[in-house]
């Protein structure tokens, strides 16, 4: 029994992964897709929503903001090739659903 | 491109790979096959000089014809750093083997030898990104689920040598492609069993042995392969069907000598290997199949029998004991360097897959040369003396004899197919052939980009 569930996404297709309650999105950088959790550390809040501004990406809750860079290197891991993406979230994430959501941090 | 050399001295890596040409071993010759010696394998230097040594192949381009002319100098800046021995024993080619591993050689081969694996190898897998944090449990994942892909996935290759005009021809020029490692198996793997690593090198070792056969001969995997060859009217000696290596796998063989070569590489290897090894078992069963549908009881096997029971040992002892351990114990570096390996790995057999297919779903056919064309290309003459070489096509073209018959040869066994005066063969983008004079004859002969349609 893997200790990951194994999701396969299509690039830009799916900028989002649904498991359970949780929301992982894309965010793009030089090319590379980042599988990025949305819940903020703070309270919670939906960092998809969140804006990106001088490489930060701020909260739309409290305004927490967050270094793009540590969130890329924190993500979840991927392996991509081309368009095609394969993420292993951790294994209590549930079943796993590729999405295409307004997603405004980018 | 230049380098620093003996005394720091600049030297380019042009200078250097001529000089490496110019040595004897690396002399051309008329013939379609390489003689008893494993100290000869020709090499173009007209080819060599052309290329553009800092500017990488792409992960195409591997199936190019620079792909072919680089890797096999590479395959022989490694090979030279193993022993090989004339079957027949030495007399005779003492002086062949003190070139083959002279000073000479041996300092040109190393002053070239990294801008020679960067040219080939930077882009691999420039086309795949590893990102977010790895750990462990994620590369066991990922491990398990590319081999999965791998075992339970179609075998195009097999499928078409079942489906080939010549099964039997297919069959061997696929066998001259396995000899490239089948020959001379498990000496990249010999590169790392020294130094002092841990546990896992015992691991390394203990599938080394199962390679070498216990130290009994016959039982040796080389030996078995030896047998399979044998058993199918092929020659046994290393490098015979030099001509007819398909450049991504000589490309695969020369990765897995880079990766154990360069020792800050050495969990790319692991990665690599343990996603081979895992991976083999079915794929040889699978070949037992194949052949025997070939060939009948006819066929020695064992080499494919063998690889069928015993990796299914090494590949869990690859995975378990070997792969997963070393993420454990040296952290993310290791993790990302073994993710790079089976990576690197996985692409170089979908180029193995695509370069095979194509040469074997090509059957080349005469056709009567196109006169219209008479006076736009210009016309080139060999004839019995002028070396032989292939090459890769970089486009669909056609090849007209204007005079004479030429022998066009286009795979490792099953003889050429001989083009007259007034005819053609049309050569397919990718394809790798090569073109000969009969005895006697002098051929002229045009190359021109194919008509469509034609």
């Amino acid at each position: 029994m893997s200790a990951r569930v194994r999701v396969e996404l299509e690039w830009p297709r799916h900028n989002a992964v649904r498991a359970g309650d949780e929301t992982y999105f894309f965010l793009e950088r030089a090319g590379s897709v980042h599988l990025i959790h949305s819940r903020c550390p703070h309270r919670g809040g939906p960092l998809h929503l969140g804006e990106i501004e001088a490489e930060r990406l701020r909260c739309p809750w409290h305004g927490s903001t967050f270094r793009v860079d540590r969130l890329c290197d924190r993500a979840v891991p991927t392996i991509q090739r081309g368009s095609s993406v394969v993420a292993y979230l951790p294994a209590d994430a549930g079943e796993a659903v590729p999405v295409q959501q307004i997603v405004f941090a980018s | 491109m230049t380098l620093v050399g003996p005394l720091e001295e600049p030297v380019s890596v042009r200078d250097s790979v001529s000089e490496l040409t110019a040595a004897s071993s690396y002399r051309p010759t008329g013939n379609p096959y390489v003689d008893d010696t494993p100290y000869h394998r020709p090499l173009d230097a007209d080819r060599l000089s052309r290329i553009k040594w800092d500017q990488p192949l792409t992960e195409e381009g591997l199936l190019s014809d620079d792909s072919l002319v680089a890797n096999r100098l590479l395959m022989n800046i490694y090979e030279s750093d193993a022993l090989f021995l004339p079957s027949g024993g030495l007399a005779g080619k003492e002086k062949q083997f003190t070139e083959f591993y002279g000073r000479k050689a041996r300092l040109h081969s190393d002053l070239v030898r990294p801008a020679v694996e960067s040219y080939v190898f930077d882009s691999l897998g420039s086309d795949v990104r590893i990102n977010g944090r790895w750990d462990c449990d994620a590369l066991e994942a990922h491990v398990l689920a590319a081999i999965d892909e791998a075992v339970n996935g179609d075998r195009p290759a097999l499928r078409a040598i079942e489906e080939a005009a010549d099964p039997r021809r297919a069959a061997e020029m696929m066998i001259a492609q396995m000899a490239l490692d089948g020959l001379t198996e498990a000496t990249a793997m010999s590169q790392n069993l020294g130094g002092a690593y841990g546990p896992e090198q015992s691991e390394v070792f203990k599938i080394f042995i199962d390679e070498f056969g216990y130290g009994v001969f016959d039982a040796k995997h080389s030996t078995l392969f030896v047998e399979l060859c044998r058993s199918v009217g092929m020659s046994t000696e290393p490098h015979h069907y030099w001509f007819y290596y398909l450049p991504s796998w000589i490309a695969g063989n020369n990765y897995f000598y880079k990766v154990t070569r360069n020792r800050s590489q050495f969990f790319r290897y692991i990665g690599g290997m343990a996603f081979l090894e895992a991976t083999f078992a079915p794929s040889f069963a699978a070949m037992t199949k194949t052949y025997r549908a070939v060939y009948g009881d006819g066929i020695d096997t064992r080499y494919f029998d063998e690889h069928a029971h015993i990796d299914q040992h090494h590949g869990r002892m690859a995975v378990y004991d070997l792969l997963l351990p070393l993420a454990r114990k040296h952290g993310d570096y290791a993790v990302r360097e073994l993710l790079r390996g089976i990576e690197d790995v996985r692409a170089l057999g979908r180029l193995n897959d695509a370069d095979l297919i194509g040469q074997l779903s090509w059957r080349p056919e005469v056709v009567t040369a196109d006169t219209g064309r008479d006076g736009q290309d210009e016309p080139c003459e060999i004839d019995a003396g002028t070396p032989f070489e292939t090459m890769i096509s970089d486009h669909d073209m056609t090849v007209s004899v204007l005079d004479g018959t030429a022998e066009l040869h286009w795979s490792a066994t099953g003889g050429p197919l001989e083009v007259a005066a007034g005819q053609a063969v049309r050569v397919p983008k990718g394809r790798l052939h090569g073109l000969r004079a009969g005895a006697g004859a002098t051929i002229a002969f045009t190359r021109s980009p194919a008509r469509a349609g034609s």
